[in-house]
């Protein structure tokens, strides 16, 4: 069995990690490109949003890897990736692959089934085995959450462009090839000495979230790297989600979790009293959130034609107007440019420094 | 008390039923009228860009009621009317984006339907309703209980080849109903959401040209519930959306069985859900030696002459292979 999955941030790295822990041969796709878009956009429906098709896009560059098997997340709705690993499916075997597909869905109730595609997973391992594999792929994540949040704030700040991130993406392989909890204990001590030493302006620098979609908010190739463009641009960003909120989302129903979950709720009830699916309901709760910890900006991701943060982008000018909190929502789809993006985040940037003149007047 | 039922969205599904509950608590019940030119265009200008035909031709709708003085407007949030399914994520926001994006706007009546928990169910819903406006509970109740009853109606009227507005009319208007008959050599099933398929606006009354072509239609409504559920189990998963499953399951059972002549998918352009389940279609049509079927995909350009011809092709193709 040579299993792949799709591409999303820094996903690949705890799944690589937990299938090879489990002895699984494991196929990488490449990192989303022209190309990936390309021949996703090709096999999808033309209205499908973008996070389906460069999925495809990644499976189809995989499949000639050589992979065999799929590993997808499910869902049970209300928005559409829970369907897209059924239709995917579906499209790849019309094109005449012979692909497994093994579609996670959110255990909500039925464990049966989830424990049976967990065991189909974990290679014949006991279940201890797989739960130890996954929480390994699971660190190596948080790691790098923990490193980006950081990262952010120096971004703003360094004095070379780039430093930053550099070291960042260095310490994403090392991770990938580190086998132990020791040796990953090590790596992030020293990434965080390495980012420390960054060297950094004496700035204070305008502060922006970054919120919307998830998949689009987690992948630099689709939504045009906008945080270090913004980095490049002296302003500290934040997001309103990271992989292992995903991950932990999806897997592991927390305590944390639940709170975050009512937190979001309260946070956007005046506007929004229900949840829509996708990350709608957070789109708006950030908005809330971000105003009140006095951000100077947000910044909304969403993909064309993507139902809840079509929602949220309904909602969020009558948010913005209430609270004067500025939001800038960016659609993207095959056809988005780097130059539109840049030139409408230039904007945002410049008029978010205008205001932050007048407020100290 | 006025109570105006903007005419869109789920108004196909539902209307006879909110009416008869309505009036039966008291209430005057206004809607709006038939989709025109001038309620698309205060559709378009009063929602957002991006979103699908059928929301912003409810946008239209609701100003147009909002403008008409109505004392409440009536937009429920139906999150789920199945246990194992939801609806589009824009039914469970819809009162909040219209809250939200319209000014000016009469109270809403937005009481949540949900199914799937015991403190959301229609009666709860209905109460609060009555609630809102002042009714007695008895009274609520057997209010509630007769537009069930009329719902079955209307639905019985559709399995009988009906449409809503024909359904509606013989219900409300004690007017019979002739079905046309004879002349009609071929048969084909249009399917997609009652909102598009019904609404003669947007979809240049497809149904109306078929009709003149000599063509006897088959829609979703007119399949029985055990037919669309049987098909919708052939989907590989279980498809977690009720209205949309129902669109499945008619356009699989009416290809499986080959029960028309082919198939006219009807969606709308940025519709999510019908963005997945075409492909599910088209797939579907193939593997059954290539069952004809055309998609026909609504916005508010589509223009007249180039479905006028799209139709007619097809029509003729049909007629070709038989
Ligand atoms: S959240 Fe939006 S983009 Fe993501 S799958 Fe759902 S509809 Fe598509
Ligand atoms: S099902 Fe499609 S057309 Fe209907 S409201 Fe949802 S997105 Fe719009």
């Amino acid at each position: 069995m040579r299993v792949t999955f799709p591409h999303m941030g820094n996903l690949w790295l705890g799944l690589k990690t937990a299938l090879q822990e489990l002895g699984h041969e494991v196929i990488v796709p490449p990192k989303p490109s022209k190309r990936t878009l390309t021949l996703g956009s090709q096999r999808s429906p033309e209205f499908a949003c973008l996070p389906l098709k460069i999925n495809l896009g990644c499976f189809l560059e995989a499949l000639e890897a050589g992979a065999d098997t799929i590993i997808m997340a499910g869902g049970v709705g209300p928005c559409r990736f829970g369907y897209y690993g059924a239709v995917q499916k579906r499209i790849l075997e019309d094109l005449g692959y012979n692909v497994r597909f093994i579609i996670f869905d959110p255990p909500q109730g039925r464990w049966r089934e989830f424990l049976n595609d967990l065991r189909r997973v974990g290679n014949g391992k006991p279940l201890y085995k797989i739960f130890s594999a996954l929480l390994f792929g699971i660190r190596k994540l948080e790691i790098m959450d923990y490193l980006e949040k950081i990262g952010h704030k120096i971004k703003a700040r360094e004095v070379n462009k780039g430093e930053t991130t550099h070291i960042l993406e260095k310490t994403l392989h090392k991770l990938d090839d580190a086998s132990s909890y020791r040796e990953i204990r090590r790596i992030r001590k020293e990434a965080l000495e390495e980012l420390l030493s960054v060297q950094r302006k004496k700035i204070d620098p305008l502060r922006v979230a970054i919120t919307g979609e998830i998949f689009v908010v987690l992948e630099p190739f689709v939504n045009m790297d906008v945080e270090n463009e913004l980095g490049k641009m002296d302003v500290e960003v934040e997001r309103a989600l990271y992989i292992t909120d995903w991950v932990k989302e999806h897997l592991i129903p927390s305590i944390q979790g639940i709170r975050k979950h009512h937190l979001l709720e309260k946070m956007s009830k005046p506007y929004l009293g229900h949840f829509v699916g996708g990350d709608g309901q957070l789109s708006v709760a950030s908005a809330v959130i971000y105003a009140k910890r006095k951000f100077h900006g947000m910044v909304h991701l969403m993909p064309f034609t993507c139902m809840p943060e079509i929602i949220a982008q309904s909602i969020l000018p009558r948010v913005s107007k209430d609270l004067s909190f500025p939001v800038l929502t960016l659609v993207f789809d095959e056809h988005t440019g780097k130059a539109g993006v840049l030139t409408r985040l230039e904007a945002f940037v410049d008029l978010l420094q205008r205001r932050r003149v007048v407020e100290v007047h | 008390m006025k109570v105006g039922i903007p005419r869109g969205l789920l108004f196909y599904h539902y209307y006879p039923m909110w009416k008869v509950f309505l009036e039966g608590i008291g209430a005057e019940v206004i809607t709006s009228p038939p989709t025109s030119k001038e309620i698309l265009n205060l559709g378009t200008k009063s929602s957002h860009d991006d979103v699908c035909l059928p929301v912003k031709i409810f946008f239209g709708h609701t100003v147009y009621l909002a403008g008409r003085k109505v004392d409440f407007l009536f937009i429920p949030r139906v999150v789920a009317v199945e246990k194992e399914a939801y609806t589009c994520p824009k039914f469970l926001g819809l009162p909040d984006v219209v809250r939200n994006t319209l000014e000016n706007l009469p109270p809403l009546i937005d009481a949540t339907v949900n199914v799937k928990r015991k403190d959301k169910s229609p009666l709860k819903a209905a109460l609060e309703i009555g609630k809102q406006l002042g009714a007695p509970v008895s009274r609520i109740k057997s209010a509630y209980r007769e537009a069930c009853e009329n719902h079955w109606n209307y639905r019985n009227l559709m399995l009988k080849g009906f449409t809503p507005d024909e359904a509606i009319d013989i219900l409300f208007k004690e007017r019979g109903w002739e079905k046309k008959e004879g002349g009609r050599d071929i048969k084909i099933g249009v399917i997609g959401h009652p909102y598009n398929v019904y609404d003669r606006f947007p979809t240049l009354d497809l149904l109306g040209k078929l009709e003149e072509l000599g063509v006897e239609v088959v829609t979703g409504e007119m399949i029985r519930q055990e037919d669309i559920e049987h098909h919708a189990q052939f989907l590989p998963k279980r498809l977690f959306w009720s209205y949309e499953r129902d669109i499945v399951g008619a356009a699989f059972y009416l290809i499986h069985k080959r029960k028309v002549d082919g198939i006219i998918n009807v969606v709308s352009f940025e519709c999510g859900p019908d963005s997945l389940i075409t492909e599910l279609l088209q797939s579907e049509a193939r593997r059954n030696d290539n069952f004809p079927m055309m998609v026909i995909t609504l916005d508010e350009h589509t223009g007249e002459a180039g479905l006028q011809t799209r139709v007619e092709a097809f029509v003729d193709m049909l007629r070709r292979r038989k």
